[in-house]
């Protein structure tokens, strides 16, 4: 492959720089775009200094001036999220809880991306022998239910925080992969994909330098959806409890508010993972959304996923 | 006279390049009557497409129309959103077919599907007999219709140009526009789709403004005629008028250049130089640099849009020198077929 | 792979080429072993391009044009008969000769509004095939390239995406795309139907210039008869697949002896209002190519059908160089049947 020879990578490099820059461009002009990125940036800088600027540890608990455990208490000054039944403050929870989530989301997002990438690319570009049986395999995987197999899988590995994104990862690509290679079977019957092949270029060239571009949006779109479809996954892995109940991701508090049996009651509690789970998820996949209508691909109809 | 259907006044069309604004258009004027066939002819990169993308708000996102009105049936439109667009304009009242109407097929969708959808957005047509009008229309347009059935990537060229040719007369719209609808076609084709159109021009009110760069369909199917060159309306008048007594030097250049095949022996001029790239404000007539009889006056300023004579209505063209062309042409050679003054020619 | 010096073998050679695509039936029909017939895009097309050469193919919307160009290049494998590069056929090339022929031979395809990577300025779309094919080059010869296709200044186009380009610009890029590597053969597909006359005459100009000073060949599809004859050495005549009629080009236009070419030339629009040209006689469209009766495939429309068009014509030299397919330019002189048009046909089913 002459991906090496002299200036091939310089053009290529200078392209994804372009792309890039140009879609931030379009995002930055977009109101729900902005929106959303700016939401996901304060995610992400919770996500790193989170555990410094916490009120407390998270898993500490904390008693009252008489000396009992604070369980439960509603919101006050002191705790503006209130505590849980087992006395801990349910802000500091909620803001550590952001590192597990992210991970959770851009890891799981970029296994469903890489995967459904891979496999829909190769399957439609390269067509006949290869594309049935790659196709065979999404087939087989679209058959698998999450969280059944999940189950089964912790058992065998055990319940591990990271396993639990490999295997969130390892099923959801299959909904990209289908789509990114209708995609692909269609772009390349386009004439400058003909006319690159017919000036001599190899395979791998032609994936690399024009199938990956212009499939980019999608690719895109597909890494922040799955970034939303990981956090949802891995919440409901963990409410089910197949996920490691000493992560305090927002998944598992929900789950131990459910447990402690005072989900109505402590509202304080239950409340704000369920809806930083939504508001995340919404925005990360909004942000794909806006990127995709934005430069000019959109295809409602391709929208299928998980 | 009654309001004209779709005008244009003094509009002019920016693209904003790293390079600075480019205009694309700049002060165009002219209108469209109901019932009207009117063209639009000038060379490539002249701003034909241009002009009327930013009709039904099909600009790119870098381009906009910075000056001028838009208006269709009286009311402004060049400010209307997306909404408004598809609301009170798309399909129903324009349709469009897009120069590169052979890829706006979705390909995914089979043809037929494509038809029952709009027809489900835009009209009150049921399913069926959306089919059934489909099918008419593929005949007309020389498609078997028993092939609507198929995906876009089953056609050929000429056939994609067809069959969105198809759903642009689909809901009987008020004015169709349409950017080089044969330029994919062979010339028997081509000929029965204006033979189709000359039934709907005679049997209907349904206005065309047909884009080409091929002057000789809009003389033959067209009543109006608009010259675009580099972004200006140079002269716009009956194709009577202008085949008789074309005014602005490009218009008699052009002429000129046209392959007739009634003299096939007539040696085809060129009309040498490019039209300028025009960054920021035009201020000068476009054609200057490539004007036989430019003088200093057109360097200065954009000419203006003026009458020809009093006898010829409509008949316009922008040049300083409009009163003098007709002697000026007499400096150029003969050719056959092309006599001076332009009597009909037998 | 070189130049034979005799210049006798012709640089590329066509030889009973078919294309058929076969669309698959659907279930049941597998089952029951009655797959649809396949669509016949080019059925039996022969021709010899020699260097210098410009030989222009025209005919109908759908008649197997683009078809023809493609399976010439390889894009997809002929069903039948023979392509010869240099004399070599392409079934029997190395990957070296691939690589030779992938250089040399260059297409222009039909749509520009597809024809370039919408992700490519038309800096890196011109600089591309130099690089596949390890060819140095100078920011001048890029600019000479697009200075060739009337694109000036090149400046204003070169870091342009095609979206930012008019139709008649992208095709001249495209052009330009395919003689920047300076090819022997190029074939093309309509490549300035979107132009205006005046840009069409320069582009023409430069290829005939291009023909001469590289001793470049060209294959030239086109619709449109009255540019044609500008370039086109020799014409073929196209009609749902097959050539119905070769003439040079100015017999072709002066005394087509195929009725199809007649109805063609009756077509071409003329640049005066006041001219009454009737709009062509012609109606409907061809036959769909999957339905084909045996016979002139023209049959259905012709308007000089006899009853002996039921039968497939053959080729005869009607004129000096001209050969026309068609009943009206010879007689059933005895009672032969027509096999040699059956057998090299194959059209009767
Ligand atoms: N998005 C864009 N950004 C910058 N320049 C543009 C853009 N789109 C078009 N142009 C330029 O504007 C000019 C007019 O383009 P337009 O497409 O209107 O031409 P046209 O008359 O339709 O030509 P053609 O007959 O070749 O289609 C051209 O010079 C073109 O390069
Ligand atoms: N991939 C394909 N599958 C099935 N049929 C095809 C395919 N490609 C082309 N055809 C059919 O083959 C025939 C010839 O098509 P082709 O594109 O060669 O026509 P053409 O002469 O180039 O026409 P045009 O002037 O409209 O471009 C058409 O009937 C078309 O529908
Ligand atoms: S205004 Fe001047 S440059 Fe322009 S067309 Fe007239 S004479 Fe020529
Ligand atoms: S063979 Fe018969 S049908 Fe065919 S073109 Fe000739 S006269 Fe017409
Ligand atoms: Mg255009
Ligand atoms: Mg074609």
């Amino acid at each position: 492959m002459s991906l090496e020879v002299g200036g091939i990578r310089s053009l290529k490099d200078r392209f994804l720089i372009r792309d890039v820059l140009s879609g931030l461009r379009r995002l930055m002009d977009d109101r729900p775009a902005k929106l959303a990125m700016g939401y996901l940036s304060v995610m992400l800088v919770l996500a790193v200094i989170g555990p410094h600027i916490a009120p407390y540890p998270y898993d500490k608990i904390l008693f009252s001036e008489a000396g009992q455990i604070l369980r439960a208490q509603p919101p006050s000054l002191a705790h503006p999220l209130g505590t849980t039944s087992t006395g801990q403050d349910v802000l500091s929870r909620m803001i550590y809880g952001v590192r597990p989530t992210m991970i959770t989301g851009l890891l799981g997002g970029l296994i469903i991306v890489t995967l459904g990438g891979m496999v829909g690319i190769t399957a439609g570009y390269l067509g006949g022998q290869t594309d049935n049986v790659l196709m065979r395999i999404t087939d087989f995987i679209y058959s698998i239910p999450l969280i059944p197999f999940a189950i089964v899988l912790v058992g065998v590995f055990g319940i591990d925080f990271f396993v639990t994104i490999f295997i969130i990862g390892g099923i959801l690509w299959r909904g990209s992969a289908r789509v990114l290679r209708s995609k692909v079977l269609q772009i390349k019957q386009r004439p400058y994909i003909l006319m690159t092949k017919a000036s001599g270029a190899s395979t791998p060239y032609i994936i690399l330098k024009h199938i990956v571009p212009n499939v980019g949006s999608m690719v895109i779109l597909f890494f922040a959806m799955g970034i939303g479809y990981a956090i949802i996954a891995q919440a409901g892995l963990a409410f089910v409890g197949v996920s490691n109940p000493f992560i305090p991701s927002w998944g598992v508090m929900i789950r131990n508010a459910y447990r402690s049996g005072l989900v109505a009651d402590a509202w304080w509690w239950s409340l704000p993972p369920g809806l930083l789970i939504s508001t995340t998820v919404l925005s990360a996949i909004m942000l794909g959304r806006r990127f995709e209508v934005l430069s000019g691909q959109t295809d409602d109809a391709m929208l299928e996923m998980g | 006279m009654t309001e004209p259907l779709l005008e244009f006044r003094d509009v002019t069309i920016q693209y904003q390049t790293n390079r600075g604004p480019v205009t694309a258009v700049s002060g165009a004027s002219f209108s469209i009557e109901p019932g009207e066939f009117s063209g639009l002819v000038g060379e490539s990169g002249s701003g034909k497409s241009t002009l009327v993308k930013s009709v039904i708000g099909g600009l790119d996102s870098n381009g906009e129309v910075t000056a001028g009105k838009i208006l269709y049936k009286g009311e402004e439109i060049q400010d209307y959103t997306e909404e408004e667009l598809n609301e009170k304009i798309r399909w129903k009242e324009i349709s469009y077919i897009p120069q590169s109407s052979m890829n706006s097929l979705d390909p995914l969708q089979r043809v037929s599907e494509q038809a029952v959808e709009i027809a489900s957005v835009h009209s009150d047509l049921s399913k069926s007999e959306a089919l059934e009008r489909f099918k008419e229309l593929f005949e007309i347009v020389g498609l078997s219709p028993d092939r609507i059935d198929d995906y876009p990537h089953q056609f050929s060229g000429g056939m994609q140009q067809r069959a969105i040719t198809a759903l642009a007369l689909f809901l009987d719209p008020a004015l169709i526009i349409a950017d080089e609808p044969t330029t994919a076609l062979d010339v028997i084709m081509q000929d029965q789709i204006f033979k189709y159109l000359d039934r709907v021009k005679a049997n209907t009110d349904t206005s065309m403004l047909l884009i080409t760069h091929d002057i000789s369909v809009v003389f033959e199917s067209c009543e109006q005629i608009a010259v675009l060159h580099g972004g200006q309306v140079c002269e716009s008048g009956s194709v009577e008028d202008i085949y008789r007594n074309p005014t602005h030097p490009y218009s008699i250049l052009l002429q000129r250049a046209f392959p007739d095949i009634r003299y096939p022996d007539r040696k085809l001029e060129i009309i040498e130089g490019h039209p300028p790239e025009q960054l920021g404000e035009v201020t000068e007539c476009s054609f200057v640099e490539r004007c036989p009889w430019a003088v200093d006056a057109c360097y200065e300023n954009a000419p203006p849009l003026e009458n020809v004579s009093e006898s010829e209505q409509n008949h316009q063209s922008a040049c300083f020198r409009n009163d003098e062309t007709h002697a000026l042409k007499g400096e150029l050679t003969e050719l056959a077929g092309l006599t001076d003054g332009g009597e009909p020619n037998e | 792979m070189e130049v034979n010096p005799m210049n006798e073998t012709p640089v590329l050679e066509i030889r009973n080429l078919e294309k058929y695509f076969t669309r698959k039936g659907g279930f049941l029909d597998s089952l029951f072993g009655s797959s649809k017939e396949p669509i016949r895009a080019v059925d039996d097309v022969s021709l010899a391009l020699d260097q210098n050469e410009v030989q222009g193919i025209i005919g109908e919307s759908g008649c197997g044009k683009s078809t023809l160009l493609k399976t010439v290049i390889g894009l997809t494998d002929p069903t039948g008969g023979d392509i010869f590069y240099k004399g070599k056929p392409l079934s029997e090339f190395s990957k070296r000769d691939w690589k030779e022929f992938r250089k040399n031979v260059q297409i222009i395809f039909q749509n520009p509004f597809e024809s370039l990577d919408p992700k490519f300025t038309v800096r890196e779309s011109l600089i591309e095939p130099l690089k596949i094919h390890d060819i140095e080059y100078s920011e001048e010869r890029i600019h000479d390239a697009l200075d060739r296709v009337q694109l000036n200044p090149p400046q204003k186009y070169l870091d342009r995406l095609p979206k930012q380009l008019s139709g008649g610009e992208k095709q001249r890029v495209s052009i330009a795309r395919a003689i920047i590597v300076e090819p022997d053969v190029i074939l093309a597909d309509e490549p300035v139907s979107m132009l205006d006359v005046s840009t069409q005459a320069a582009i023409l100009r430069l290829l005939s210039d291009l023909t001469e000073e590289l001793g470049l060949s060209m294959l030239y599809i086109s619709h449109d008869l009255s540019t044609v004859s500008d370039i086109c050495d020799l014409i073929h005549v196209m009609y749902l697949g097959r050539v119905v009629e070769t003439a040079p080009t100015n017999q072709i236009l002066g005394q087509p002896r195929h009725p199809y070419s007649q109805a063609l030339i009756d077509a071409i629009p003329i640049p005066d209002p006041f001219s009454d040209r009737p709009r062509t006689a012609l109606d409907g469209s061809p036959p769909s190519p999957e339905e084909l009766e045996a016979g002139c495939r023209f049959k259905d429309r012709c308007p000089e059908r006899m009853p002996r068009c039921d039968t497939a014509p053959k080729k005869v030299e009607t004129d000096p160089d001209q050969f026309t397919a068609c009943h009206l330019h010879y007689e059933e002189s005895d009672s032969r049947p027509n096999t040699e048009a059956a057998l090299q046909g194959g059209n009767t089913q």
